[in-house]
């Protein structure tokens, strides 16, 4: 049986016209232009940037940084990916070098490792879903949070902001294949946690 | 893909694994949010008082990053995650259902990715089969994460352009508002905006077969190059004609408005996917007025000005609303400096 997928994913890439738009007039220095793309992206990097780092004054500092280097190099911004995947690519090395850092410098400070393993209160988008489905949403999510970084984030980029598998790709820097090995793993192990969770409910019957 | 199936069917226990991958899966696509996010305004106010600081130290970290950080090759480990894998060559197959009844009950719902416009948003979509989509302003596609091996499906509310690649083995389907539209590779475009009741296809370029089980069209309608099928659901018919200026219909994909015998309460709608505003009518007789123009500009003050002219009418932009209204005349018998001359409020832009 042949084990990799057969086909690629079908959606391979998603290029907004108006950001391109709006890529060109930054470019020339229009500050309207600018302001409409950050609002417009804001909401998702910052939850993005927060799934990383889990500190909600970092995420909204590095958000606050990846713009500001746009609009400081505004004239040489000749970008190749769809401007979405830009600024997650962006976001999320500002991302990695914040950890990296950060790890380095306070590596004794137990303070700050803690606020790393501070997983947030995340709640379903969808305020309308009933109880059940939305605390098995919830669960999903919380045992997210406890994979290794980089699966989280293809599964956070993949689940909560649509992006496709080639996407993904261009964010994170690895293969079309790896992104599907980092999903399927990550299925595997939400699976496996929900089965822990579910065990000890079952023996009590007994 | 009958192995794949076959996997599923050849144990409970591999049913079972499929049904509990497929629920995480679809619990997975409605999203969390963290609940405290930061408004988005001060976040702005914040960064907009930095924007014009000199930067006294490169304080910002390299974008590049270095490859210590990559992830590794997983190749080696890779059968180890054999059969999980098998779901995601799954996602392939949710279409063609009709030989594994038993299964199908967990395969009812193909796993799909949803692309949505906002107003005044435009978009290009590419497809693994080299099909490729532009997608008008608040219109939404969704397309599974695998075609089917006999069919290309996908469905669209909204207006899109579609350059479908050819193959013969493959017809490409179009689900929209209660009609399909298949084809084999060919260029079309299909509009249907919820509020409209109906259906219109353009076609380019190639052969285009229409149908519509909900308004009782069980016989394929066939469009050529050049024509346009207009589908009215709630009259359940179908009008097809040919078409003078083939261009004019599939302008939108370049930025373009145009508008031909096109009564205003139809421009009015156009108006406000492409620049985000609301028009206003001041009298109802006005949104039956009818418009020709092609409308190149991208500027919207240029493009009521045009309107308003050619229609005798005044224009009044005020923030982000448009109000069409007669030309009033002045106690001196001159017209209220509108209809000739555009009447504009605009704030910063």
């Amino acid at each position: 049986m042949d084990m990799n997928p057969s086909e690629d994913p079908v959606l391979i890439s998603f290029v907004s016209h108006t950001d391109q738009t709006l890529v060109e007039r930054i470019r020339q220095g229009d500050r309207v232009a600018f302001e409409r793309l950050f609002y417009k992206h804001h909401q998702a990097l910052f939850q993005f940037a927060l799934s990383m780092i889990r500190s909600r004054e970092n995420a909204s500092d590095i958000i606050q940084d990846v713009f500001l280097k746009i609009w400081r190099n505004r004239q040489n911004w000749y970008i190749k990916v769809d401007v979405n995947v830009y600024l997650f690519q962006a976001v999320r090395n500002q991302c990695l070098n914040f950890l990296q850092s950060h790890k380095a410098r306070h590596q004794l400070e137990k303070r700050f490792l803690d606020e790393l393993q501070t997983v947030p209160e995340w709640v379903p988008e969808d305020a309308e879903l009933d109880e059940k489905k939305s605390y098995q949403i919830k669960q999903i999510w919380q045992i997210v949070e406890s994979m290794p970084e980089k699966r989280r984030m293809v599964f956070h980029l993949h689940k909560k902001h649509g992006l496709s598998y080639q996407e993904i790709a261009q964010v994170c820097d690895i293969s079309v294949r790896t992104v599907e090995n980092h999903v399927a793993q990550s299925l595997q192990y939400i699976r496996a946690e929900l089965e822990q969770i579910q065990l000890p409910k079952k023996k009590i019957l007994f | 893909m009958e192995e794949v199936y076959a996997w599923i069917a050849e144990s409970d226990e591999n049913l079972g694994l499929f049904r509990e991958f497929k629920r995480i899966w679809d619990l997975a696509e409605y999203g969390i949010r963290y609940p405290e996010s930061p408004s988005v305004d001060l976040e702005w106010e914040l960064l907009r008082n930095r924007l014009d600081q000199v930067p006294r130290v490169l304080e910002l970290f390299p974008l590049k990053q270095t490859s210590n950080q990559r992830l590794h090759s997983f190749s080696a480990t890779f059968m180890r995650y054999a059969a999980i894998l098998i779901f995601t060559t799954l996602m392939s197959f949710f279409f063609v259902q009709e030989y594994y009844q038993s299964i199908e009950m967990i395969v009812q719902e193909p796993v799909l990715r949803e692309i949505s416009t906002s107003r005044a948003e435009r978009g290009s979509v590419m497809l693994s089969d080299g099909t490729r989509i532009v997608v008008n302003s608040e219109s939404t596609l969704r397309i599974p994460n695998h075609f089917g091996v006999d069919k290309r499906e996908i469905f669209l509310q909204g207006e899109a352009f579609f350059d479908v690649a050819k193959d013969p083995n493959r017809s490409f389907m179009i689900h929209v508002n209660g009609a399909t539209i298949e084809v084999l590779g060919t260029r079309f475009a299909v509009k249907s905006y919820p509020e409209e009741d109906e259906v219109q296809t353009v076609v380019e370029e190639g052969v285009v077969a229409i149908h519509s089980l909900e308004a009782g069209l069980t016989d394929r309608v066939m469009l050529t190059r050049g024509m346009v099928a207009n589908l009215d659901l709630a009259k359940q018919e179908i009008v097809t004609r040919s078409l003078k200026d083939l261009a004019g219909f599939l302008s939108w994909k370049e930025g373009f408005l145009t508008f031909d015998q096109t009564p205003m309460a139809e421009v009015a709608r156009q108006l406000e996917r492409k620049y985000d505003v609301d028009v206003l009518f001041a009298s109802e007789d006005i949104e039956e007025m009818k418009l020709t123009a092609v409308l190149k500009s991208r500027s919207i003050t240029n493009v009521l000005s045009v309107i308003s002219t050619s229609l005798g009418l005044s224009a009044t932009l005020e923030e982000d609303r448009v109000l069409f209204d007669h030309v009033k005349l002045y106690k001196d018998g001159k017209p209220s400096g509108i209809g000739t001359m555009i009447e504009t409020v605009v704030t910063e832009e």
